[in-house]
């Protein structure tokens, strides 16, 4: 049977087309950003791949979370350009390797008026030692004791010799004393400092607004709003750039800046102090305690071209060792092992292995940038050489709860930051006999290492562990590729931000232009 | 009524405990949260203080009765990382959810409804191809994918939308037409073989023989026994919504449950996670049980029973 006839009026198509007019009429124009009011305003939008929940520095989880607390918190000393430098402390000086004395600027006051007194710095170490969650209290756990030598002055006892001691200090962010204890659990979400910035308004995980302190002690900031936004989809944060609904895209993937390049916005790229290793674990009975088939492992693989297709030639070759060149214990007379195929069979050959191995490979999968498809590239190197690789991919809590219990690899790709510390001890102490992951049980890696805490001279300090990274890296208990890639896109209006290898963000010289 | 609501009561809270103790089990399948909260050079006397401060330490017996005596008095607990009560946090991301997943329905409902009805009625001619192929297509494409293209084409290219977040209205167009798409196309293929099944009804040739006008045809006479289909897809399409709006949250960093419940999962904030899960679960269950009693209201025949 046939269905009626359309007539002249169509009613479902009329109401459609005038319902779609609508919105597009009340909606449209809704778009394009505010970037040139915003540059006006010195207001500063910064699309983050994620933000803090939390603000209190003792009960917060991730280091990405420093990014965000050395805006409105102080510590004792600055890391920034690779070795300690007075910040909040006017001076440090080492009694010796287990005795150092800070003095402390006068005058510094949290938003709240408390001073940022010896009080306050005895009381912020005390409350991260007290607690055993707190995330970075394995960096302080020497501290036996702390005397207060005046308002100003503080002594840090150490139970054993701690030659970096100033870099730890680099992670203690100072909390104001009354405030903290009267206000249980206020610092997550309102806390009170005494850095360039306060926060205005924060939604944990989504949006945070500073703007700046007005008695910020050093450089006040030249902005007047600061907003931190949370955009966790990478296409999303450089599309949000580029349709100027924020200034700054913070950490944006390489395949992106063709795009951004082409849309007449700023990259700027740093080295990121995330790097990119394989370590061995050499304390099971199996063929990686033979040195010789370590180093093959190393001349096995192509190093610059695998930093040229993983990270697009935005990574930063480290030359086979495990820190920055502004690092403390990078040596700048070592090189990679070259990429030599011949060599890595010639030496698996001399260790009895002519005829290959069977290795296995553990990786995460997500947990760091590019891991699956770096630890693939890997194995396929290994296998032209006669190992065949059993790869072992895992989620990311699965690859830590191997890790920590020391049943992995023997094989394990891992990335290591080597910021804030910048310092080739801080990320050597993994490699300890008694350290519960297992890679290495070397005493005189131990006796290296221990012996290096003892030395509080820079200098004297910087040209030991450059031996310790030679050894290591003669040792190849690791084989270190490139740091990730450290990209950052902006507006052309924004100048004077600064990134750091650390993922840290300094606005002190950061302004907006009319971007010509 | 009340007799109605309250035989329905006992099985929402089956439901709901349901869900709760499915998500429960899965999240410690998925390895030690403590292990992903603290550093890779955490100690394990750090590891364990963090365990045994969270009741991590606990046989998963012990721990999954004391979880549902919580939830029994609704307590949700604390964040493991915002420190903060779960029920505050969720509570303070819903309401974006729910926005999103209602914008999301209408769309999906009123445009499936019309291009059904436009379809139906202008069977085999080009419009109901046109409709047909582009329900075809919006079933077909991803939503991440949809997401990603639309905020290149409207946000930066044409700049009429913002590209991300929430505000006013104008930020909800983008992700609600990108999360309604698939229930758009849905509801337009569904509307159009109701629709016609509805044109090709005896009542409807008598309405026609009499003289009615089209619009009252379709718009009364059809679209009344055709909604009992449609009301319950919307429905559905709510429930399914709200819980799969996680995807398009996260492409256009909205600031709602879903997103909530990715952090929670990535980071392993065990409370977070459950209290999400229990939070979308009671929205669904107080979905369908106002669907019951809508149906009463569309079909007299039900109210006699």
């Amino acid at each position: 049977m046939q269905l009626p006839r359309v007539r002249r009026r169509n009613f479902p198509l009329l109401v459609l087309t005038i319902a779609v007019a609508l919105v597009a009429a009340a909606c449209g124009g809704g778009g394009g950003g505010d970037a040139g009011g915003r540059a006006a305003d010195q207001s500063l939008i910064i699309g983050m791949d994620h933000v803090t929940q939390n603000f209190d520095p003792i009960s917060a989880t991730a280091t990405a979370d420093y990014t965000y607390w050395r805006f409105v918190y102080d510590t004792l000393v600055s890391t920034d350009d690779g070795t300690p430098k007075p910040w909040a402390a006017e001076s440090f000086d080492p009694i010796d390797a287990k005795h150092w004395r800070f003095k402390i600027r006068d005058g510094i006051k949290f938003t709240n008026g408390e001073p940022l007194d010896a009080e306050a710095v005895r009381y912020t170490f005390q409350r991260a030692l007290d607690d055993k969650k707190t995330p970075w209290r394995v960096r302080i756990e020497a501290l036996q004791k702390m005397v207060i030598v005046d308002p100003l002055t503080i002594d840090f006892y150490l139970a054993t010799p701690v030659g970096n001691w100033p870099a730890r200090t680099s992670v203690a962010w100072i909390v104001p004393p009354k405030y903290t204890e009267e206000n249980k659990g206020a610092l997550v979400t309102k806390p009170i400092g005494t850095g360039p910035f306060k926060l205005d308004t924060f939604s944990p995980g989504e949006k945070a607004v500073l703007s700046p302190n007005p008695d910020f002690w050093n450089t006040k900031p030249q902005l007047k709003r600061v907003e931190l936004r949370s955009i966790p989809e990478d296409s999303t944060r450089v599309s949000a750039l580029m349709a100027g609904d924020i200034d700054v895209a913070y950490r944006v993937l390489p395949d992106f800046a063709d795009q951004i390049k082409g849309g007449g916005k700023k990259l700027v790229s740093v080295p990121s102090g995330q790097s990119a290793n394989i370590f061995f674990q050499t304390t099971t009975n199996t063929p990686l305690k033979d040195v010789r088939v370590r180093q093959a492992i190393d001349y096995a693989i192509d190093k610059d071209a695998l930093r040229k297709t993983i990270t697009q030639d935005y990574g930063t070759d480290l030359k086979g060792q495990l820190v920055g060149e502004k690092s403390v214990g990078y040596n700048a007379e070592l090189q990679a092992r070259p990429y030599d195929p011949d060599k890595a069979k010639q030496l698996l050959a001399e260790a009895g292995y002519k005829n290959g191995l069977t290795l296995g490979f553990d990786y995460s999968l997500g947990r760091y940038y590019r891991d699956k498809e770096t630890a693939q590239a890997i194995s396929g190197y290994l296998q032209a050489v006669g190992i065949t690789v059993k790869q072992n991919p895992m989620e990311s809590g699965a690859w830590l709860d191997r890790l920590y219990a020391g049943s992995w690899g023997p094989i394990n790709y891992w990335s290591i930051q080597d910021a804030p510390a910048y310092d080739l001890s801080w990320t050597v102490e993994i490699f300890r006999s008694d350290n519960i992951r297992k890679i290495d049980a070397d005493p005189k890696l131990d006796g290296m290492l221990d012996h290096s805490f003892t030395i509080t001279d820079p200098e004297e300090r910087s040209d030991y562990l450059t031996e310790l990274a030679k050894y290591a890296q003669d040792e190849a208990y690791f084989v270190a590729f490139h740091s990730d890639p450290g990209l950052y896109a902006m507006d052309p209006s924004v100048e004077g931000v600064k990134f750091l290898p650390s993922t840290y963000i300094n606005l002190f010289d950061a302004k907006r232009t009319n971007g010509s | 009524m009340a007799g109605y609501l309250l035989r329905r009561i006992p099985r929402m809270i089956v439901v709901i405990w349901g869900a709760l103790t499915v998500i429960f089990l899965l999240q410690r399948l998925g390895g030690d949260p403590v292990a992903l909260m603290l550093p890779d050079t955490s100690t394990p006397e750090q590891q364990a203080a963090v365990r045994a401060d969270l009741g991590l330490d606990k046989p998963v017996l012990v721990q999954y009765l004391l979880f549902i005596g919580r939830f029994a008095h609704l307590d949700f607990g604390q964040s493991y990382l915002q420190q903060r009560p779960v029920a505050d946090i969720v509570f303070e991301r819903l309401p974006a959810t729910l926005e999103l997943a209602g914008a999301a329905v209408v769309i999906a409902t009123v445009g499936g409804t019309l291009l059904g009805s436009l379809a139906a009625r202008m069977r085999r001619r080009w419009p109901d191809k046109l409709v047909v192929t582009g329900a075809l297509i919006g079933q077909s494409v991803p939503t991440f994918w949809l997401g990603i293209v639309g905020i290149l084409v409207f946000a930066v290219t044409l700049q009429w939308f913002p590209s991300s977040g929430s505000g006013g209205i104008e930020h909800l167009v983008l992700p609600a037409l990108t999360l309604g798409a698939f229930s758009l196309a849905n509801t337009t293929r569904i509307a159009r073989a109701s629709m016609i099944e509805s044109l090709s009804s005896e009542y409807t040739q008598t309405a026609n023989a009499k003289g009615l006008r089209t619009s009252r045809v379709v718009g009364v006479h059809a679209l009344k026994n055709s909604g009992i289909s449609i009301l319950t897809l919307t429905a559905y399409m709510f429930s399914t919504l709200m819980g799969g709006a996680l995807v398009t949250e996260v492409v256009f960093a909205w600031p709602g449950v879903g997103r909530l419940m990715v952090d929670g999962v990535l980071q392993r904030d065990f409370p977070v996670v459950q209290g999400a899960v229990f939070m979308v679960a009671l929205v669904v269950v107080i979905t369908y049980m106002l669907l019951d009693l809508a149906y009463t209201f569309l079909d007299p025949r039900l109210r006699r029973t």
